[in-house]
């Protein structure tokens, strides 16, 4: 139980609905089906996300097994580090409950009564914490977000921090929607620990134009595909 | 999280799945980023409790385990200074499963919705808090948690008899580990004096940035930069009053207390002393109450145990 496996997760950071490119939902789907969660987050800032921003963001994050909140622009710092908490949380909960069906013929956790949960919840967690978690960050830099891009870009770094501070560490890449003149998505940084390599990266950002969402999604699963490390192996999960 | 959100309307009926136990709504007391709180009747005698319910069953529990823990101490349980804690279950909503925790129901002002009334606090008012609070903390540690959450809207306080509650236990995170839920302006990371890993520190500096906003009288915004903490000490009231006040305030942002219990020292010391005495006439708090009563208790408690290790 020892071992450390690597959490994948992404999250959508957005103020509006697609607008170009593939279907967002479906790639948040296929990444789900290749063990990364899909989050996404709404950003309000004195205005609406409206109806359409709403639904897309709850079916990304359903298609991608996720975790999605809506909240103001003010509040990303602690509603990031909550996504990606929750989300680690939701990812190791689904992880057991199969190996629980095998040992002890429940179908999930809470077929256990709740007062001998704890051990299972906590043990949870002490493997989540224990985890690699690998991070990519989906930001929408189309023109809504002038507003909103600096508050975002100072979260970013601290979702850094809290990585850091977990016990089995973490790290984060940075994708930028539109990716500029020429591209519809860019990866912005590579997967990194170190605050000011990330913080030169936000700090090359600019917004313009519309919201490829389905293309960023495309290139995150790119970028997790040209990465190294193991995925999560579920048979070394032992309860 | 929006996919916690849950509408219960008054008169619906809520029945736990394991003890089959029913509830009924009476109205909604707060709805929070991890579930709502509801203010509910129920029970053989039809009583009144709070009862919170979410989707992430991994808060609610380790809030459950964490309020009976906590409850073994009698200091916590005599001055109250946790709600009593009765039942953990689940619940399906139709087409949700939820978790709920049944609670004693705690009323009164928070110290933000007191702040904004009051502006400030007098310096024996801010001490008697942080005495109280402080004994919560040291039980906290004691069990090896790390609070995490520490904010002004967690803490309901009584003025009429100085009683302090902690509400929402849900966000404590074990010693060593990152921290589960912050707020910036507690944060120390916020700050730029260090990392969000839970050690006792991490409260200590969130415990003095409480009472340093109690003492100055607004919340303000953290910043990451190096002496962006140093800067906002002058903003401390610079009446002589204020001063041994503010000497451990500064002391425990600048995180040189080794430990609660020490910081809990420095603040009995000032309670205790000629000038912290002096300025009960200028103070309205009838904190003294509380804690001569606890006192009281402590010497019964021992005296009665006395009699009984020697009858």
């Amino acid at each position: 139980m020892e071992k450390t496996a690597a959490l994948k997760q992404i999250i959508l950071v957005t103020d509006g609905h697609s607008n170009r490119g593939e279907s967002p939902v479906e790639v948040a789907r296929e990444a789900s089906s290749q063990g990364i969660t899909v989050n996404a987050l709404g950003l309000l800032h004195q205005g609406e996300l409206g109806e359409l921003g709403r639904k897309e963001i709850e079916a990304i994050a359903q298609a991608g097994e996720g975790v999605w909140d809506i909240v103001q622009a003010e509040e990303l710092a602690q509603s990031l580090q909550m996504i990606s908490q929750q989300s680690s949380v939701q990812t190791m909960e689904k992880l057991v409950n199969k190996q629980l069906k095998k040992v002890l013929g429940v179908e999930s956790i809470v077929d256990i009564p709740p007062e001998k949960r704890g051990k299972v919840l906590q043990m949870l967690e002490e493997i989540g914490e224990k985890s690699y978690l690998r991070c990519v960050i989906l930001l929408d830099c189309s023109g809504s977000m002038a507003s909103k891009l600096e508050l975002a870009k100072d979260s970013i770094v601290d979702l850094l921090l809290s990585l850091q501070a977990r016990a089995g560490g973490g790290e984060i890449a940075l994708i930028a929607f539109p990716g500029g003149r020429d591209s519809l998505a860019k990866v912005v940084s590579d997967f990194t620990q170190q605050v000011d390599a990330l913080e030169t990266a936000l700090n090359s950002l600019k917004v313009r134009g519309g919201t490829p969402t389905g293309p960023a999604l495309r290139e995150a699963l790119s970028l997790f595909q040209s990465c190294l490390k193991t995925p999560i192996q579920e048979e070394s999960l032992v309860v | 999280m929006a996919d916690n959100l849950i509408n219960l309307l008054p008169g619906s009926i809520i029945r736990g799945r394991w003890s089959k136990k029913a509830y009924q709504v009476e109205s909604l007391l707060g709805q929070g980023g991890c579930g709502a709180v509801y203010l509910v009747r129920g029970g053989e005698k039809q009583e009144i409790y709070a009862l919170k319910i979410s989707r992430e069953q991994s808060l609610l529990n380790k809030e459950y385990h964490l309020l009976k823990e906590l409850s073994i101490y009698p200091r916590i349980r005599t001055l109250g200074l946790v709600p009593q804690v009765y039942q953990l279950d689940d619940f399906w909503n139709g087409e949700k499963y939820y978790s709920y925790l049944v609670m004693e129901y705690v009323q009164g002002l928070n110290l933000q919705q007191l702040l904004k009334k009051k502006t400030q606090f007098k310096p024996r008012e801010v001490v008697g808090i942080g005495l109280l609070l402080a004994l919560a903390l040291e039980r906290i540690h004691q069990r090896e948690y790390i609070y995490g959450d520490l904010k002004l809207e967690n803490l309901l306080y009584n003025e009429e008899n100085g009683q302090l509650r902690m509400i929402d236990l849900g966000g404590m995170s074990r010693v060593g580990e990152s921290i589960k839920a912050f707020t910036p302006l507690y944060d120390r990371a916020s700050w730029g004096q260090g990392s969000r890993k839970g050690d006792y520190q991490y409260d200590i500096f969130a415990f003095s940035m409480l009472l340093f906003i109690l003492t100055v009288g607004k919340k303000l915004k953290p910043e990451r930069g190096k002496d962006s903490l140093r800067k906002v000490f002058p903003l401390l009231p610079q009446d002589k009053e204020y001063g041994p006040l503010n000497k451990i305030i500064i002391q425990g942002l600048e995180q040189e207390y080794q430990n609660i219990a020490s910081i809990s020292q420095d603040l009995w010391y000032l309670w205790q002393s000629p000038q912290g005495k002096n300025s009960v006439l200028t103070s309205t708090s009838r904190l003294p109450k509380v804690v001569n009563a606890f006192l009281l208790f402590s010497l019964l408690f021992l005296f009665f145990s006395c009699c009984l290790f020697f009858s």
